[in-house]
């Protein structure tokens, strides 16, 4: 084990430096070039056996990446935002043959307007294709996430594709300390990838076929969801091996003095950390919070956020996106999975916060533990997700307004 | 320890914040360094930001409370955009690369370190170039990162930017005297007590549509405050040819009735590609002191 100082960008081409990639198609966007500029660099000088190409666009790029899986190959590939979308189609082609593949998403938030900083609207688009999805929260995490995306996915009880979500900039283009796993210890957590009718021009396979008659349409549809719903326990199953070898350990969500919190804030990806540091400075106020991370979004762990959150008086659901005209698109997830126990949370209060970037400072969580746990003691219930805005922030935003109206 | 560098495209402050948090992750400490830097071009403003710590960092992104500032280019003082003195509370440490000092309204009582770091780099470097300046002074205003770790970052990290040994060699020199020309400055119980309220967001109609009506406003971003070199037209060795005219890439050099030349200073970026491509050398150029 190497200690050493990586940007998320750096550890995810690690990660799939150690995984031993053969193929990686690529197309460059920010926030993601870096990753396939370091991969490229590694290919050029030898240092590894892959294949890169470049593509002429997403579209492209995930074809390449799905049919190059198909045969057998192990493939690595990255995107963000509108390149994500731009592929998209071609997302549920690829979970639809079945065919395991890594993709990273630089989470970067959809025009327009434009911006470059992230927000969790391009990755969760793709929650209904058939990709698993891991969403890390540092750049530890991002390097692991993706070799636990592979050990799950390649796994024949699962054979779907992933996606690992890092956030733009706060994630891919911070540098933090980082144990580097060595690859002996790496070759042994994810053995080589056994494909299943692997598609040989000796021997042709036809994926993903036409399927005419409707009942074998849901049959295979079926098929994934309960492909995806096992890959819960084998990614289980992988965090003990990973354990033994790496002395760390992950679980489909994360607790953070949730054991004997009140409420609960329920969050993804990098900004958690700051939903941790507000908990630490709320107990130390004396507001009995804790937070739970959703580290696994698809397949959706539902068993883990029952045993995390039942028989707390307050949930506090922080989403990252937006469905416009709805709200975010965790808490109805989190909320259903809660629905039915006679022990279930007084207020599940739905927030909006962090859309393109923006910072979720103390004062805003402070204020939606203090919303929810007032709603609780109303036994009332929210109207519509709270939209968290500073009154600084509020000022910049009037004042920008004034000046692009001329005014 | 919170650190928060301001410079622009070009001046390496991303590398002067990386220099910091490997030569703090060389020391023993958990450190994180990450740089915002929008649209990627020369000139823009740039910020970098680091954090050190003994303990695993929870913290990320924009640094609103910072410990120290670090300004390498001082006309970002007075660019309302930038908010270069956001956050800074009593106790805090302000470093600006200027020879001499600046008055700054700044009501609280921040401790104010003014050098020339620009005049170090062009001695050692000869270029404006402060990746290892800026890195190297943070290294030292922090007091706990020796000398050792911050000559071994510099050349850690323009290594890994494929920078020539000679190249890397210079630096080190110029971070080693960066490195001397200023004191650690210990920090005595910083209290940020940020009190900001919270505010429900109201329902604009059309004006909040992301339509921008005051178009054409790129005329009133003066990008003459980017200059470190200003050149100056010799009216006595200038034929009027005209080249300079022609070569300015932002069209900052506009020609009399006679055909000579004048340079638009509200705008020259002090690029110097006009006094470079003047035939006559009629070009001089001098260091910029226009912003204060
Ligand atoms: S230095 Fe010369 S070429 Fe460059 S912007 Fe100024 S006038 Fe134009
Ligand atoms: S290029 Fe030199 S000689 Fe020609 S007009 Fe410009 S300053 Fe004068």
């Amino acid at each position: 084990m190497v200690l050493k100082m990586l940007t998320g960008s750096q550890a995810v081409a690690w990660a799939a430096r150690l995984a031993r990639v053969d193929y990686i198609p690529a197309y460059p966007i920010t926030p993601q070039t870096e990753i396939i500029e370091i991969l490229s660099e590694w290919v050029r000088k030898g240092e590894m056996e892959a294949i890169f190409v470049q593509m002429e666009s997403e579209h492209s790029l995930f074809t390449a990446a799905g049919t190059a899986a198909a045969t057998g190959a192990r493939v690595f590939t990255a995107t963000s935002s509108q390149g994500l979308l731009y592929g998209f189609e071609m997302l549920y082609s690829i979970a639809g043959w079945r065919a395991p593949l890594v993709l990273v998403n630089v989470a970067r938030a959809v025009a327009a307007p434009i911006t470059l900083e992230p927000d969790h609207n391009d990755v969760l688009a793709a929650r209904d294709s058939g990709f698993l999805q891991f969403h890390a929260e540092n750049v530890q995490e991002a390097l692991d996430l993706v070799l636990f995306a592979y050990r799950v996915a390649e796994d024949h009880r699962v054979l779907l594709p992933a996606i690992v979500n890092i956030d733009g900039f706060h994630l891919s283009f911070t540098r933090e300390r980082v144990e580097l796993p060595e690859q002996s210890f790496v070759d042994e957590f994810l053995p080589e990838y056994n494909p299943v009718n692997p598609i040989r021009a000796s021997e042709p396979v036809a994926k993903g076929i036409p399927v005419l008659i409707p009942p074998l349409y849901s049959f295979f549809k079926y098929q994934m969801h309960m492909a995806s719903r096992n890959a819960l326990n084998v990614f289980r199953e992988a965090a003990k091996d990973f354990e033994k070898l790496f002395s760390r350990t992950y679980a489909p969500v994360e607790e953070y003095m949730v054991e004997d919190a009140d409420t609960v804030i329920v969050m993804s990806n990098s900004f958690a950390s700051a939903g941790k540091q507000a908990v630490s400075a709320l107990r130390e106020e004396g507001h009995k919070v804790g937070l739970l991370k959703i580290r696994l979004f698809r397949p959706f762990p539902t068993d883990d956020i029952i045993k995390s959150l039942r028989g707390k008086k307050c949930v506090v659901v922080i989403d990252q996106n937006i469905s416009v005209g709805k709200g975010g698109i965790m808490c109805p997830e989190i909320a259903e999975a809660l629905y039915h126990l006679e022990d279930r949370p007084r207020v599940i209060l739905p927030v909006i916060a962090g859309l393109g970037g923006k910072s979720i400072s103390l004062e805003e969580f402070r204020y939606a533990v203090r919303v929810a746990e007032r709603l609780a003691s109303l036994k009332a219930g929210p109207d519509g997700p709270l939209l968290l805005f500073r009154e600084d922030e509020a000022i910049l935003v009037e004042s920008l307004l004034k000046t692009a109206s001329g005014g | 320890m919170r650190f928060r560098f301001h410079g622009r495209g070009g001046q390496g402050i991303k590398t002067a914040g990386r220099i910091l948090g490997k030569a703090a992750f060389f020391e023993g400490l958990f450190a994180q360094d990450f740089a915002i830097y929008g649209a990627e071009r020369r000139g823009a403003p740039i910020t970098a930001f680091v954090r050190l710590s003994d303990a695993p960092i929870l913290e990320r992104g924009h640094i609103f409370n910072p410990s120290y500032v670090l300004v390498a280019a001082p006309s970002l003082l007075f660019d309302p955009t930038v908010k270069t003195l956001e956050g800074m509370v009593e106790g805090a440490v302000l470093f600006v690369n200027s020879s001499r000092e600046i008055p700054i309204l700044q009501p609280k009582k921040v401790h104010m370190i003014f050098r020339d770091v620009t005049g170090l780099a062009l001695k050692y470097v000869g270029k404006d170039i402060l990746s290892a300046a800026m890195g190297a002074v943070a290294c030292k205003l922090s007091g706990t990162i020796s000398l050792q770790s911050t000559v071994d970052s510099v050349g850690e990290e323009l290594a890994d930017l494929g920078l020539e040994p000679d190249m890397i060699e210079k630096n080190i020199q110029l971070a080693k005297e960066c490195y001397l020309c200023v004191e650690s400055v210990g920090l005595s119980g910083l209290s940020y007590k940020p009190s900001h309220k919270v505010v429900e967001v109201q329902y604009l109609g059309e004006k909040g549509i992301p339509d921008l009506l005051s178009v054409g406003n790129t005329a009133f971003r003066k990008t003459g405050s980017w200059r470190v070199f200003t050149p100056i037209i010799d009216r006595n060795l200038c034929t009027a040819c005209g080249i300079c005219y022609v070569y300015c890439p932002e069209s900052c050099v506009s020609l009399d009735e006679q055909g000579y030349p004048a340079v638009d200073y509200d705008n020259c970026k002090g690029c110097l590609v006009c006094a470079i491509e003047c035939p006559r050398k009629a070009i001089k150029t001098g260091r910029e002191s226009a912003w204060s």
